[in-house]
C-alpha cells in the first residue's frame, strides 16, 4: 500500500512547528481580503512602517506594480529588495528573489500575492512555496492573499462566478498561517475606488468592473471571505475524524475532491485520499489522474493508491483499516442500461461498510467523454498485432469450420468452434473492442459461409435468433474472460509487489544497524529503477557520508554535483521531496525523498537520492513501489532509533532503581553506627565520671570503631556513584600493580594489624591500564572483608600475574574458612551481606558488589573460588598497558 | 626549644576544632583562621612553620592563598581537601603545596603529616648548606659523582632513573604529582601519557627496595603522584 508521504509531512511538521517551535521559525501573516484594491497591500505597508518604527528590520520583499500612488507612498523609506529579472517569452518580468531575500535575512519581510505563479520556476513554481521557505528560515513573512484564490473554493468560485480562476493556493497555508487580518471594505465602496481609478487605470478598470466586480459577485466574495475566517477559528480544534475521497481519472472528479476538502474543514476532518487503479496499462496513469492526485494532496490529503478490480472491496477494506468516518465518491449520472450492466460501487459500499457515512457528489458528464472514445478508435489502429491476431483466429475458425463441413459436422460444432475462438482472443489481445470487432465479424462470416444460401449475407429469417444468440454468448463469455485475465495480471502484480516489499521488509528487519538499512534500502532501489541512488543519512541539520549505489556507469558519490548536494541538504531541512518530477527544482538529475520522523519537526532522519533523469523513467506502479520501499526504510531507520532510546531508557531506569534501594538501605543501614556514636558520645558527656576507666576506653573504641565503619562506607559510596554515572568516569592510566598493593595496603581497617599480609607480583613492571583508584577501592573492599570473616592471625595474600592474552590476573586469597554455597551465589548482590562470626559491625553489603562493578567498567570478571584443602580466594584479570606507539 | 608555630586555615567550625584541640594536645603553638584573607595577613605576622590548608575557604580559593604565601617563603604547606576536589588537590601540590589530606582523616594521619613537613624543613636547610650529597637512611647521592649508593654499595641506575630519584630526594617529603614529574623529566611527552615514569618509578624501586622487606622509599599516591619517604 503506498502513501504519499510529502503532503502529509508537510502538514505534520507545520502542526509540529506550531506547537513546539514557535520560536525559531518564521510567522507567516496574511492580510487577506476578498478582492483586489480592499486594502490589504495599503494595510499591510501600515504595519511594517509600525514595526520599522519599534526598531524592527524589515525589508520589502516584492510588491506587485499596481501603479497605485498611495500605496507606493507608504512604501517609501522602507528597505526594498530589488527584484530578480527574468525573460519569459521575450518579456521582461520582475520575479521575487528568493535567494536574496534569505541572504538578507531580515526579521520581517513582505512578500505581496501569496497566490503567485513563479514564471521562472527554476527553485518553485508557486510563491507560497518560496514563503514556506523563507518561514523555514526564520524569517517573519507578511503576504496578501484574495479569498478566490482559495484552493478549495475554486470550484465554487468557478460555478458561481463564471470566473476561471488559475492561480491557487492550498487551504492549509491558510489554515496553518499565524495570523490572518481580515481587510474588508464595503462592495460600494470597493466599486467606488473602482470608479475613481484608485485600483487599476481607467481603462482597465471598466473591463474589470464589468467582469468581476459586479455587485452581486462582490457581494458573494465578501461573504465568502468572513465565512473562510470563522472556519478558520473553528478549524483550529483537532481533528477527530477521518474523511476518505475517491479519486478517479475523470476531470469532473476535481469537484469530488474540492467537495471533500469543504466537508473535512467543515466536520474538522483528517482527509484521506484513495485512488484504485484497475489497469493494467501503466500509460492509462493520465496526465488527469497526476492532476487530480496532486490536486488532493494540496488540499491537505493523503493519498493512498490501491491496485485491483474489485473497487468496492478495496475501498471498504481500506476505510476499515484506517478507521475512515466518512466517505466521498463521486457519481456519474447513468441511464438505466448502465445502472443494469454495472454494480454500483455506493451499493456495494453500503452492505459492505454500513457503519460508515457516503457522501455521493454527482458528476456531471464532461464535454471530452466524447473525445475519449474518438481516442480509444485512435489506439485501436495503433495496436495493428491485436488486430492481426483478431484477424488469424477468425481465419483459423473460418478454415476448420470449412474442413468440418466437408466432413459433413453439424452446425452447431462451427458455432463452438467460433465461441472457442472468441474465448482464445480475449485471451491473446488487450480490450473488449477487439472481441467486440470477432463477434461481429464472426457472425458475418459464418453467415457468408455456412448459411443458406452460401456465400451470400443473406440468410432466412429463421437464422436470426442464431445470430442474436451466438453473438450475444461469444461477447459475454469475451468479456469474462477479459476480466479474469485483467484481474490474473492484476494479481500477479500485486503478488510481485507484495512480495518485494516483504523482501525488504525481512531485510530491514534483519538489519541491527542504521548502515545495514540504508545498504539494503539502496541496493532494492537500484535493483527496482536501474538507476544510481544515493542515500545521505542526516545528522541533525547536517548530512552525514552517503551510502552511494552506482548502476554500473555512474560508481562515484562525487558523481552527485555540488548543485544536487545543495538540493539533498534543502529537502533534509525542509522535510519535502524535490529534484526531478516534483514542483520544487524539476530540473535536477536526481528524485531527492525524505525519510521523516514524525518526532522531530526540523529535520529529516535521512535523504533518498533517485538517479531518474538519466535512466529509463519508470512507470508510475514502479515508482510506488520505490515510495513503499523508502516507507519501508523510514520505518526501518525510526526501529533501530527507538530501540535505542528504549534501550537508553531502560538503563536509566535500571539505575534509578538501584540509586532507590541503594538510598532505601542506607538510611536503614547507617541509623545503626549512628545510634551507637551518639548513644555512646552521649553517655560519655553525662556520665563519665560514674564510668570506670576501662569502660570508658570500650565506648571510647565503639565510637571509633563506628565511626570507621561510617568513613568506609562514604569511601564505597563515593566509588558507587563513579561506577554508577556510566564507564565514562573510569579513568584508564597506566599504573603499577606494585603502586596498587602499596596504596591499598596503606589503607586498610585498624584490625589489618592482627592479620599476615603478604604481596608477590611477578614482575615490578607490571603495568595496568585502569583506574589505579577504583582498583585500589576493590583491593582495599576485599583485604577489609578477608579481614572481617577470618579469625586472627590469618594469612593473606595478594598477587599478580601476567596471563597470555596480554592481561594480569590479581588475586586475593586469605587461608580462612570456606564460604558455603548458597552465600557464593549470593556473595556480589547488592545489599547481601554475610554473618561474621569474628569481628566488627556487619557490612552493608555494598562493597563486594560494588567491587564487580568496578572490574567489569574496567573490562575484568571478579569471581570467587574456594581453595582446597582451605582458604577463599577472590580473583580478576585487567588489560595490561600497551604503549599506544607501538 | 620554642614551641613549633602552626597556622589551621579551617572555616568549618567542628573540624577547626578538632584540629586545634590536637595540635594544642601536643604542644605545638596555633593560629586558626576561618578565611583565606585573615590567613594571609595572620600568615605575615605570625610566622607559621607549617600551614594546614582546607581548600574549601568561603572568600576565596584555597589555591589563591598557595600562590600568595609561595610568593614570599616556601612554608610547608599541608592541603585538607574534601572528597570532591581531587582536581584541586593535584593543582594545589602543582602550585606548590606539600602534601594533602583527605576528609575523613585521622588526627593520628595530621599528626604525622606536620612532623613529615617539619623534618622536610630540616632536610631542605641541611642540603641547602652542603649541596654535594644527600643522605637517607641507607640511601646516599653524590651529586658530584653522579652516583647513588645503597648501604654504601653504588647503585646501577639508568641516567633517566637517576634524574627521577635525584628529583624525588630533592623534595623529600613533599608529594610530587604525575604531571610536574612529567614536566619536569619527559618534557616532549604529554602529560597524561605515564608509561615512561611508571617504567622509570618500577626501575628505581627495583634497585632501591631489593626485597620485600627493605625498607621503602617510594610512597605511592594513587592518582596523584609519588613522595621520598625520609628515614
Amino acid at each position: 500500500m503506498q502513501e504519499d508521504s510529502s503532503t502529509q509531512n508537510l502538514l505534520a511538521q507545520i502542526k509540529k512547528t506550531q506547537a513546539k517551535e514557535r520560536g525559531k521559525r518564521g510567522r507567516l501573516k496574511i492580510f487577506f481580503g476578498y478582492a483586489a484594491g480592499v486594502g490589504k497591500t495599503f494595510a499591510m505597508l501600515e504595519e511594517a512602517r509600525e514595526l520599522k518604527n519599534e526598531g524592527y528590520d524589515v525589508v520589502i520583499g516584492y510588491l506587485e506594480p499596481h501603479d497605485r500612488p498611495e500605496t507606493a507612498q507608504l512604501a517609501e523609506g522602507l528597505e526594498q529588495l530589488p527584484p530578480k529579472r527574468v525573460q519569459h517569452q521575450g518579456l521582461q518580468v520582475n520575479e521575487f528573489d528568493l535567494e536574496a531575500a534569505l541572504k538578507r535575512k531580515p526579521t520581517f519581510i513582505l512578500v505581496d500575492e501569496l497566490a503567485h505563479s513563479n514564471v521562472d520556476d527554476q527553485k518553485h513554481s508557486k510563491r507560497y512555496q518560496d514563503i514556506a521557505e523563507l518561514l523555514n528560515a526564520g524569517i517573519n513573512v507578511y503576504s496578501t492573499l484574495n479569498v478566490q484564490h482559495l484552493e478549495s473554493l475554486n470550484s465554487v468560485i468557478d460555478n458561481l462566478l463564471h470566473v476561471a480562476v488559475t492561480e491557487t493556493v492550498p487551504d492549509y497555508i491558510f489554515d496553518n498561517a499565524d495570523e490572518i487580518k481580515l481587510v474588508d471594505l464595503e462592495p460600494k465602496d470597493l466599486t467606488m475606488r473602482l470608479q475613481l481609478g484608485k485600483i487599476y487605470s481607467t481603462v482597465h478598470a471598466r473591463k474589470a468592473l464589468n467582469n468581476f466586480f459586479k455587485m452581486n459577485n462582490l457581494t458573494y466574495l465578501r461573504e465568502l471571505a468572513l465565512r473562510k475566517m470563522t472556519m478558520r477559528l473553528a478549524h483550529r480544534k483537532k481533528a477527530s475524524e477521518r474523511l476518505l475521497v475517491c479519486i478517479s481519472g475523470a476531470p469532473s472528479n476535481r469537484r469530488v475532491i474540492r467537495t471533500a476538502a469543504q466537508l473535512a474543514h467543515a466536520f474538522s476532518c483528517e482527509l484521506s485520499g484513495i485512488y484504485i487503479s484497475d489497469d493494467q496499462d501503466e500509460t492509462a496513469h493520465s496526465q488527469q489522474l497526476t492532476e487530480n492526485i496532486r490536486l488532493a494532496e494540496l488540499l491537505g490529503a493523503k493519498v493512498a493508491t490501491l491496485y485491483g478490480a474489485q473497487k468496492g472491496e478495496l475501498i471498504a477494506e481500506y476505510a476499515k483499516e484506517k478507521e475512515i468516518s466518512k466517505i466521498v465518491l463521486g457519481a456519474s449520472q447513468t441511464t438505466w442500461l448502465e445502472e443494469l450492466w454495472r454494480e454500483d460501487i455506493v451499493e456495494q459500499l453500503n452492505t459492505l461498510i454500513p457503519e460508515i457515512d457516503k457522501f455521493v457528489i454527482t458528476e456531471k458528464k464532461h464535454r471530452k467523454k466524447r473525445k475519449k472514445l474518438f481516442s480509444v478508435s485512435l489506439n485501436q489502429v495503433a495496436n495493428l498485432s491485436d488486430l492481426l491476431k483478431t484477424f488469424a483466429i477468425l481465419t483459423g475458425c473460418s478454415f476448420l469450420g470449412l474442413l468440418l463441413k466437408e466432413i459433413g459436422s453439424n452446425d452447431v460444432n462451427i458455432v463452438l468452434l467460433y465461441i472457442l475462438g472468441v474465448m482464445i482472443n480475449a485471451l491473446v489481445t488487450h480490450g473488449k473492442r477487439y472481441s467486440l470487432f470477432y463477434s461481429f465479424a464472426m457472425l458475418l462470416l459464418y453467415d457468408f459461409l455456412f448459411t443458406q444460401p452460401l456465400a451470400s449475407f443473406q440468410s432466412s429469417p429463421n437464422n436470426l435468433l442464431t445470430f442474436v444468440v451466438m453473438f450475444l454468448v461469444a461477447f459475454l463469455s469475451s468479456s469474462w474472460t477479459t476480466k479474469l485475465r485483467k484481474q490474473g495480471i492484476l494479481d500477479a502484480q500485486r503478488a510481485y509487489r507484495t512480495e518485494i516489499l516483504l523482501k525488504t521488509n525481512r531485510l530491514l528487519q534483519r538489519s541491527p544497524s542504521l548502515a545495514e538499512i540504508y545498504q539494503v534500502t539502496g541496493e532494492q532501489l537500484r535493483e527496482l529503477l536501474k538507476c544510481p541512488v544515493c542515500i545521505f543519512p542526516g545528522n541533525q541539520e547536517n548530512l552525514s557520508m552517503p551510502h552511494f549505489f552506482g548502476d554500473g556507469k555512474d560508481n562515484q558519490a562525487t558523481t552527485i554535483t555540488t548543485a544536487e548536494q545543495a538540493i539533498v541538504l534543502w529537502v533534509l531541512r525542509n522535510r519535502k521531496r524535490a529534484g526531478f518530477g516534483t514542483d520544487t527544482l524539476p530540473k535536477a538529475d536526481y528524485l531527492h525523498l525524505p525519510l521523516n520522523d514524525p518526532e522531530e519537526p526540523r529535520y529529516a532522519l535521512a535523504v533518498v537520492s533517485l538517479g531518474l533523469k538519466k535512466s529509463v523513467h519508470p512507470d508510475s506502479f514502479t515508482l510506488d513501489l520505490a515510495y513503499s520501499i523508502c516507507d519501508e526504510c523510514e520505518q526501518a531507520v525510526l526501529r533501530i532509533k527507538n530501540l535505542k532510546q528504549k534501550n537508553e531508557g531502560e538503563a536509566l531506569a535500571r539505575q534509578e532503581k538501584l540509586r532507590a534501594n541503594l538510598l532505601r538501605g542506607i538510611s536503614h543501614d547507617l541509623r545503626t553506627p549512628l545510634t551507637t556514636i551518639s548513644g555512646n558520645a552521649d553517655i560519655l558527656l553525662h556520665s563519665e565520671y560514674e564510668l570506670e576507666e576501662t569502660q570508658r576506653k570500650e565506648l571510647y573504641h565503639s565510637i571509633y570503631n563506628d565511626a570507621t565503619w561510617l568513613i568506609n562506607l562514604v569511601e564505597n559510596l563515593l566509588a558507587m556513584t563513579k561506577v554508577d554515572e556510566g564507564s565514562l568516569k573510569v579513568k584508564r592510566r597506566p599504573e603499577l600493580v606494585e603502586d596498587i598493593f602499596q596504596a591499598a595496603l596503606s589503607h586498610l581497617s585498624a584490625n589489618a594489624v592482627k592479620h599476615t599480609l603478604e604481596t608477590k607480583i611477578e614482575s615490578q613492571m607490571l603495568i595496568l591500564d585502569t583506574d589505579g583508584q577504583l582498583i585500589t577501592q576493590v583491593l582495599i573492599n576485599i583485604i577489609n572483608n578477608a579481614i572481617q570473616y577470618t579469625p586472627t592471625g590469618s594469612k593473606i595474600i595478594l598477587t599478580a600475574n601476567s596471563t597470555a592474552n596480554g592481561r594480569a590476573q590479581i588475586s586475593i586469597y586469605n587461608d580462612g574458612p570456606h564460604i558455603d554455597e548458597q552465600a557464593m551465589t549470593k556473595i556480589f548482590e547488592l545489599f547481601y551481606s554475610g554473618n561474621s562470626i569474628y569481628a566488627g559491625r556487619k557490612g552493608m553489603g555494598i562493597g563486594l558488589a560494588l567491587c564487580k562493578s568496578i572490574i567489569a567498567a574496567c573490562g575484568g570478571r571478579l569471581e570467587v573460588e574456594n581453595v582446597q584443602p582451605k582458604g577463599v580466594r577472590f580473583f580478576f584479570t585487567l588489560p595490561l598497558w600497551r604503549d599506544k606507539d607501538e | 626549644m620554642s614551641k613549633i608555630r602552626i597556622l589551621a586555615v579551617e572555616d568549618d567550625h567542628e573540624v577547626g576544632r578538632l584540629i586545634t584541640m590536637t595540635l594544642k594536645a601536643n604542644h605545638y603553638v596555633y593560629e586558626w583562621s576561618k578565611t583565606g584573607n585573615d590567613a594571609l595577613s595572620v600568615f605575615s605576622l605570625f610566622q607559621p612553620e607549617v600551614i594546614l590548608l582546607d581548600l574549601g575557604l568561603p572568600d576565596m580559593d584555597g589555591i589563591e592563598v598557595i600562590k600568595q604565601v609561595r610568593a614570599i617563603n616556601q612554608t610547608p604547606i599541608i592541603v585538607i581537601s574534601a572528597h570532591s576536589e581531587e582536581e584541586d588537590k593535584i593543582s594545589a601540590l602543582d602550585e606548590g603545596a606539600d602534601d594533602y589530606l583527605v576528609k575523613p582523616f585521622s588526627v593520628n594521619e595530621m599528626l604525622a603529616r606536620i612532623r613529615v613537613a617539619l623534618r622536610r624543613r630540616q632536610v631542605v636547610a641541611d642540603s641547602a648548606a652542603q649541596q654535594r650529597s644527600y643522605v637517607n637512611g641507607a640511601l646516599k647521592i653524590d651529586f658530584l659523582g653522579r652516583t647513588a649508593y645503597l648501604n654504601a654499595k653504588p647503585l646501577a641506575l639508568t641516567e633517566t632513573n637517576y634524574k627521577l630519584l635525584c628529583l624525588l630526594a630533592a623534595n623529600t617529603a613533599k608529594v610530587l604529582t604525575h604531571g610536574y614529574l612529567m614536566r619536569v623529566l619527559w618534557q616532549d611527552k604529554p602529560l597524561d601519557d605515564t608509561t615512561s615514569l611508571r617504567v622509570a618509578i618500577a626501575g628505581l624501586r627495583k634497585a632501591l627496595e631489593p626485597t620485600a622487606n627493605s625498607p621503602k622509599y617510594i610512597q605511592t599516591h594513587i592518582g596523584v603522584g609519588y613522595s621520598f619517604i625520609q628515614h
